[in-house]
């Protein structure tokens, strides 16, 4: 895959914002993700409900974004 | 990356390209719109990847008795004037590309096709949830879902260089009723049945 195809289509950094986020797993160190999501909030909404599902607790340290 | 399945480096992850929708939003369209003879593929020039969904979409053309043009734009003024100078002339249609481009300013797409009377098809459900008639393509909320599994796995110690690419596998259609009912269409039932979520 060439990178470039994947970056059009999430939006691109033109469109995209940091998210910043730590997420802690039960025993272990709390863990820090960047997420570079489009403008679509949904998205990461999306990917901390994965994050939720694979049994993290999700805080967003990013402050201004969703 | 070395391959798909054994990627080989620190970087994997779920893919969304899948060119071949070209053919399908051409499909799609005309399956709403049986009128439409005339669609040009709105696309930013530089992105590679743009362009092959204009060919996937010629190559479907031809069975569907449509005649497909790619219109290369750069920003939401450009989109005003070509849709408007391809409108002058009956029987239009339109396919937009997945972008940033037509993404921030699909306002202005979808409010442009709409006043020139185009029925139009895109790529994502957002298109269509922001008032564009139909979306057909990779349900993106589901694979960022999955996205972080992979993240998780990684956490937990698995390298990225084992866990192979994965390809889109789950696609939606999304028709936008008010839309159809504003152009004047109206779809078929059994479209109706197939969509996976009609927005009334």
């Amino acid at each position: 895959m060439r990178r470039r195809d994947f970056i059009t289509l999430t939006g691109g950094s033109a469109a995209a914002w940091p998210l910043v986020a730590s997420a802690q797993s039960p025993a272990q160190e709390p863990r820090r993700i960047a997420a570079m999501h489009n403008i679509q909030s949904e998205n990461s909404e999306a990917f901390v409900q994965g994050l939720r599902e694979a049994g993290y607790q999700y805080k967003n340290r990013s402050g201004d974004r969703p | 990356m070395k391959s798909l399945a054994h990627p080989g480096g620190n970087i994997t992850g779920f893919h969304n390209y899948e060119p071949a929708l070209g053919g399908k939003w051409l499909e799609v369209l005309k399956e709403v719109a049986p009128s439409v003879r005339r669609v040009p593929v709105v696309h930013v020039p530089e992105i590679a990847a743009n362009v092959a969904f204009i060919r996937a979409a010629e190559a479907s053309s031809k069975a569907l008795g449509v005649t497909v043009m790619g219109a290369g734009v750069r920003d939401a003024a450009d989109i005003e004037s070509v849709l408007s100078d391809f409108a002058r002339e009956p029987n239009g249609g339109l396919i937009v590309t997945p972008s940033p481009l037509t993404a921030t300013r699909r306002d202005v797409i979808i409010a442009t096709a709409l006043r020139l009377n185009l029925p139009a098809s895109y790529s994502f459900r957002f298109y269509a949830a922001s008032g564009g008639l139909i979306s057909y393509g990779i349900d993106q909320l589901e694979t960022v879902r999955e996205a972080a599994s992979y993240v998780n796995r990684i956490l937990r110690g698995e390298n990225p260089a084992n866990l192979p690419v994965q390809l889109p596998t789950k696609y939606q259609l999304i028709i936008n009723l008010r839309t159809a009912k504003a152009l004047g269409l109206r779809p078929s039932e059994s479209f109706l049945q197939r969509a996976d979520e009609v927005i009334e």
